[in-house]
C-alpha cells in the first residue's frame, strides 16, 4: 500500500513545478463560462425566456441556473480529463521502458492510476478553492439538499475512475497500434462536447440523449453536476449509482483484459 | 528583393517535400489527423446545431451563415495547421532540447525557419473537401450565384486572418524563452483563440469592439465569412489588414527579445 | 588574427531546491538561484587554418566556449571577433562561413533520406547546382557513405549518422568548423575515420577546426595545439605532445628475457629501480632516464628476445593531470 502512496507523493511534488497549468486551468474555466454566458444570454435575450426547456426539470431553468450549471460542468470536466498520463503511458509501451514495471511487484494499471491522481492533483486543490469561493459569494446556488455534497463527492470520484478506465483501454491499444496518441486527441477533442463539459447534455435532442444512457457518459459530467445543483436528487438516484459502479467494474474487468492481451503480445514480440 | 524571395520558396518547398516524404511513411497517422480534425469540426457543429434548437438568428448570424462562418473557421485553422501550426508550439521543445542552436546558426532568418519548418500536409486534403463544401453552401445561400468579387476578397482576407491566428499562438509560445516550463502555452493559446471561433454576433457590443481591434480574435474568422455572407465591407478589410500587420510586426520584436534572453541564460 | 576571444567570462543561473513536499511549496512561491561561473577570463587567439582543440572535464566549460564563438551566447564580458565579425550579431555573412557538429544532437531529419536533408541545405545556404554536386561527391566518396545517403537517417549506424551530420556540415565550404565531442559513442574504426577525415580535410581546404573533446585520444590525433579548460580557467595553450610530456614523463618498458634471469640480480634491481615481474617478462614504467639505467643494467648480464618501448595511455596521463593541474603547469 506504502508503495502507490509515495508514488502519489512523487506525483505531486512534480504537479507543484507545473503550478502554470493550474493557472491556465483557472482561466479556462473562466473564459469558457464567459463565452457561455454570451451565448446564452444572447439566446435568453432574443427569445424573451424566463427558463428553458431541461431533461429532468418540470420547471425548467432560468439563465441563472443554466449557466450555474455550465460552471460546474466546466470544472468536473477538467477534473476528469488528462493529457499528461495517458501520453507517458503510450510512450512508455512504445519504448519498451514498461520493463521496469514488469520485472516489480507492481500493478501498472493502479501505478498509473496513483500518477493520474498525483498529476491532477493541483486542479483538484485549485478547483475546489474556486468552489469554495463561489458557494462563499453564491451560497444559494449549490448543495441545496440533503446528501448533495457527499454525494457530489461519491459520483464525482466515480467520474474520475470511470474516465481513468477509459484513457487506460485506449492507451492499451498502443501494444498493438502505433499512433494511439491520436484517438487520445480525437477521444479528449469529441468528449469536449459530448460529455456535456460546454452544453449540457440534457439539451441535446432526445434521440442523441437516448443513445447516451447506454454509455457510460452520463456519468463522467452531467451526473455529478447534477447532484450538486440539485436537478438530481441522490436520494432518488440509488439505481444511477448502482449502474455507474456497474460501468466502473466492466471497465475494470475491460481494461485488466485487454492489458493482459497486450502484454502477451508486449512479451512475445519484445518491442 | 525578388531573389531573397525566390530563395526563401525554395527553402519552403523543401520543407513541404521533407515532411510529405516523411508523412507518407506513416500512413495510419496521416488518416488519422485526418480523422481528428473532422471529430473537432463535427463536435462544433453539433454544438450550433444543440444552440438552433432554441433560436433562430445568432445576432445577424441565421442558421445557414453559421454554417458558412463554421466552415471558413475550419478552413482558417486547416490553413494555419497546414503552414505554421505545427511549429509554433514546438518552440518550447526546440528551446529545450538545443535544437533552436542549429536554427540560429543558419544564415536564414530563424522566426521563419522555426515557423515553417513542418509542414502539416494532411491537411491539404481537408482543405479541399472544405472548400468544395464552402463554394456550395455560399452559393445557395446568395440564391445560386456567385458572387465572384466576394471570393477575391475572401482569399487575401482569410491569409490576413491566418497570421493574427499565427501572431497570436506565437506570441504565447514565444513566453517559453521567460517561462521554461511553459507546456502548457498550447492549452492557454486554445483558450484565447476560442473566441474566433464563434461568431462576433454572439458577443455584446463592448467586447465585439475589443474583438475587433486589441484583441483581434474577430478578425480570423469573422471577417472573411461575413464578406463571403453580406459582401464585402472595405473599411473592415483594411482594417484587418492593418492589425495582421501590425502583429506581425510584434512578432518579429518579441522573437529578437526573446533570442538575447536565450543567449544570456542558455547553457 | 582570423579568431580573437578576448577576456571572455559567462556565469549562469542555477535553480536550487532540496527535495521533500515542504521545500516544493517553497518553492512555489519563491525560487532560489546561486551564479555558476561556466567560463573565468578567456583569452585565445586561433590563425586561420589550425586545427585546435579545446580539452577539458565534463562542466569544464567547452561547450560555453563554443557557444560564445558561434554567437549562440553573449558573454558577461569581454570580447569575440571572428573573421572581423562579432558572431551573436550574426550577420548572414558570417553564418555562412561557419559550421557546427554537435557530437549528440542531430541537425538531420530522421525519418527520411539524408541526402534530402542535404538539399534543404543546399536552398539555406543558397548553394549553386556545380559547386553543390561537386561538393557534395567530394564527401561522399571520402566518407564511403554513397550507398547509404538514400537510406532514412534512422537506420543508419551511429558512425554512417555521424559522417552524414559532417557533409551536411560541410556542403557550404564553410572557412570554420566547430566540432562538439565528435566521436561520442562511436566505435574505434568510425573514431578513426573521422580523425583522418578532418586532418585531410584541413590540409585540402585550409579550413580552421575547432574541436573539443574529453577523448585525449582525439586531440592528440588531430590538433597540434590544445587549449585545456579546468572549471571554467584557462590552465594550457600550447603544443599537446609538450602538455603530455611535462604531465608524465613515464614510458613503459617491457623487457623479455631469453634465459631466467638470477633472483638474486633481480632482487638487487628492485632495490633501485620499480618494477614487475612475470615469467620470463619484465614491465617497468619509469622516467626515460630511470628506463635508461635500467636497460642498461639489464643488458649488461642478460640478452633479450624482445625489448619495446611503450607510451602510456594519453587518457591515463591527462587523468592525473585533471587531478591536479597545477602540480604540472608552470
Amino acid at each position: 500500500m506504502y508503495k502507490y502512496l509515495s508514488i502519489l507523493r512523487i506525483n505531486w511534488i512534480q504537479a507543484l513545478e507545473y503550478r502554470g497549468n493550474a493557472y491556465i486551468g483557472l482561466f479556462a474555466i473562466i473564459s469558457g463560462l464567459f463565452i457561455e454566458y454570451q451565448i446564452w444570454s444572447l439566446i435568453f435575450d432574443s427569445k424573451n425566456m424566463a427558463t428553458i426547456v431541461i431533461e429532468g426539470s418540470t420547471d425548467g431553468y432560468n439563465f441563472n441556473q443554466l449557466i450555474v450549471f455550465i460552471f460546474l460542468s466546466i470544472i468536473v470536466g477538467q477534473l476528469k480529463s488528462s493529457w499528461m498520463t495517458s501520453s507517458q503511458m503510450i510512450v512508455e509501451i512504445r519504448q519498451g521502458l514498461i520493463n521496469k514495471y514488469l520485472i516489480r511487484p507492481i500493478s501498472y494499471f493502479w501505478y498509473n492510476f496513483m500518477m493520474f491522481i498525483g498529476v491532477n492533483s493541483i486542479y483538484y486543490i485549485v478547483y475546489t478553492l474556486l468552489l469554495l469561493l463561489f458557494i462563499f459569494i453564491y451560497p444559494d446556488m449549490l448543495f441545496q439538499n440533503n446528501f448533495s455534497i457527499i454525494g457530489f463527492f461519491i459520483t464525482l470520484i466515480i467520474s474520475i475512475y470511470i474516465s481513468y478506465c477509459i484513457y487506460f483501454i485506449m492507451a492499451c491499444f498502443a501494444f498493438w497500434f502505433g499512433e494511439v496518441r491520436s484517438i487520445v486527441v480525437a477521444y479528449n477533442l469529441g468528449m469536449l462536447m459530448i460529455s456535456g463539459q460546454y452544453m449540457p447534455i440534457r439539451l441535446f435532442p432526445k434521440e442523441v440523449l437516448n443513445i447516451l444512457q447506454w454509455t457510460p457518459i452520463p456519468y463522467l459530467v452531467d451526473f455529478p453536476v447534477s447532484i450538486a445543483t440539485g436537478l438530481v436528487l441522490i436520494t432518488n438516484s440509488i439505481d444511477k449509482i448502482i449502474l455507474s459502479l456497474f460501468w466502473c467494474v466492466v471497465l475494470t474487468a475491460l481494461s485488466k483484459i485487454i492489458y493482459n492481451f497486450g502484454i502477451r503480445q508486449y512479451e512475445a514480440y519484445g518491442q | 528583393m525578388k531573389h531573397m524571395v525566390n530563395r526563401y520558396f525554395k527553402v519552403w518547398l523543401a520543407f513541404f517535400r521533407n515532411t510529405l516524404s516523411r508523412d507518407m511513411e506513416y500512413k495510419t497517422n496521416f488518416i488519422f489527423e485526418i480523422f481528428i480534425d473532422f471529430i473537432y469540426y463535427g463536435s462544433l457543429f453539433f454544438f450550433f446545431k444543440v444552440i438552433f434548437q432554441f433560436i433562430d438568428q445568432l445576432g445577424d448570424f441565421n442558421q445557414d451563415a453559421v454554417i458558412i462562418f463554421l466552415v471558413t473557421m475550419y478552413i482558417a485553422d486547416s490553413l494555419y495547421v497546414f503552414l505554421l501550426g505545427g511549429n509554433v508550439f514546438n518552440i518550447n521543445n526546440n528551446i529545450k532540447s538545443g535544437d533552436l542552436d542549429f536554427i540560429l546558426l543558419k544564415p536564414i532568418n530563424s522566426q521563419f525557419f522555426i515557423s515553417c519548418r513542418y509542414v502539416n500536409t494532411h491537411t491539404l486534403i481537408s482543405i479541399l473537401i472544405l472548400s468544395v463544401l464552402l463554394i456550395k453552401l455560399t452559393y445557395s445561400y446568395h440564391d445560386n450565384s456567385f458572387l465572384i468579387i466576394n471570393y477575391i476578397f475572401f482569399i487575401p482576407s482569410l491569409i490576413f486572418g491566418m497570421f493574427i491566428f499565427y501572431s497570436f499562438e506565437f506570441i504565447i509560445a514565444s513566453l517559453s524563452f521567460w517561462f521554461r516550463n511553459f507546456s502548457y502555452a498550447g492549452w492557454l493559446a486554445g483558450e484565447l483563440i476560442k473566441y474566433s471561433r464563434r461568431p462576433d454576433s454572439i458577443y455584446k457590443k463592448w467586447f465585439r469592439n475589443i474583438l475587433f481591434t486589441i484583441f483581434p480574435m474577430a478578425m480570423i474568422c469573422s471577417v472573411p465569412s461575413r464578406i463571403l455572407i453580406f459582401g464585402v465591407n472595405i473599411k473592415l478589410f483594411f482594417l484587418q489588414i492593418f492589425i495582421s500587420i501590425l502583429f506581425l510586426w510584434i512578432t518579429t520584436l518579441i522573437w529578437r527579445r526573446g533570442l538575447l534572453r536565450y543567449e544570456s541564460a542558455s547553457s | 588574427m582570423f579568431i580573437q576571444v578576448k577576456n571572455i567570462s559567462k556565469s549562469f543561473k542555477i535553480f536550487k531546491r532540496k527535495a521533500g513536499l515542504k521545500s516544493a511549496f517553497k518553492s512555489f512561491l519563491k525560487r532560489e538561484y546561486h551564479l555558476f561561473h561556466a567560463l573565468k577570463n578567456i583569452n585565445l587567439n586561433i590563425n586561420e587554418g589550425e586545427i585546435i582543440g579545446i580539452l577539458g572535464e565534463n562542466g569544464a566549460g567547452k561547450t560555453t566556449l563554443i557557444k560564445l564563438m558561434v554567437g549562440l551566447l553573449h558573454p558577461n564580458s569581454g570580447e569575440i571577433s571572428i573573421n572581423g565579425y562579432n558572431p551573436w550579431d550574426r550577420d548572414h555573412n558570417f553564418l555562412q562561413n561557419i559550421s557546427v557538429v554537435m557530437g549528440q544532437k542531430n541537425q538531420l531529419w530522421w525519418d527520411i533520406p539524408a541526402s534530402e536533408s542535404f538539399l534543404l541545405n543546399k536552398h539555406i545556404y543558397n548553394l549553386d547546382d556545380k559547386a553543390y554536386d561537386y561538393t557534395l561527391n567530394e564527401l561522399v566518396d571520402y566518407l564511403d557513405v554513397r550507398d547509404k545517403i538514400d537510406v532514412q537517417v534512422r537506420r543508419l549506424s551511429l558512425g554512417e549518422r555521424m559522417k552524414m551530420e559532417i557533409i551536411a556540415a560541410l556542403l557550404h565550404r564553410p572557412k570554420i568548423i566547430l566540432l562538439d565531442e565528435p566521436t561520442l559513442g562511436l566505435d574505434v574504426i568510425s573514431q578513426s575515420k573521422i580523425r583522418e577525415f578532418v586532418k585531410y580535410y584541413n590540409i585540402k581546404h585550409n579550413t580552421t577546426f575547432i574541436i573539443t573533446s574529453h577523448y585525449t585520444r582525439d586531440i592528440q590525433e588531430m590538433c597540434e595545439r590544445v587549449f585545456v579548460l579546468n572549471k571554467g580557467n584557462p590552465i594550457y595553450d600550447g603544443n599537446f605532445n609538450k602538455l603530455i610530456k611535462n604531465i608524465n614523463p613515464k614510458r613503459r618498458l617491457i623487457f623479455e628475457f631469453i634465459k631466467s634471469p638470477n633472483q638474486k640480480f633481480i632482487q638487487n634491481l628492485s632495490c633501485k629501480y620499480h618494477f614487475t615481474i612475470n615469467n620470463k617478462v619484465l614491465t617497468a614504467i619509469l622516467e626515460e632516464s630511470d628506463l635508461q639505467a635500467l636497460l642498461n643494467s639489464l643488458l649488461k648480464k642478460y640478452s633479450a628476445s624482445n625489448i619495446s618501448f611503450e607510451d602510456l595511455p594519453v587518457d591515463d596521463t591527462m587523468a592525473t593531470f585533471f587531478k591536479n593541474p597545477n602540480q604540472y603547469i608552470k
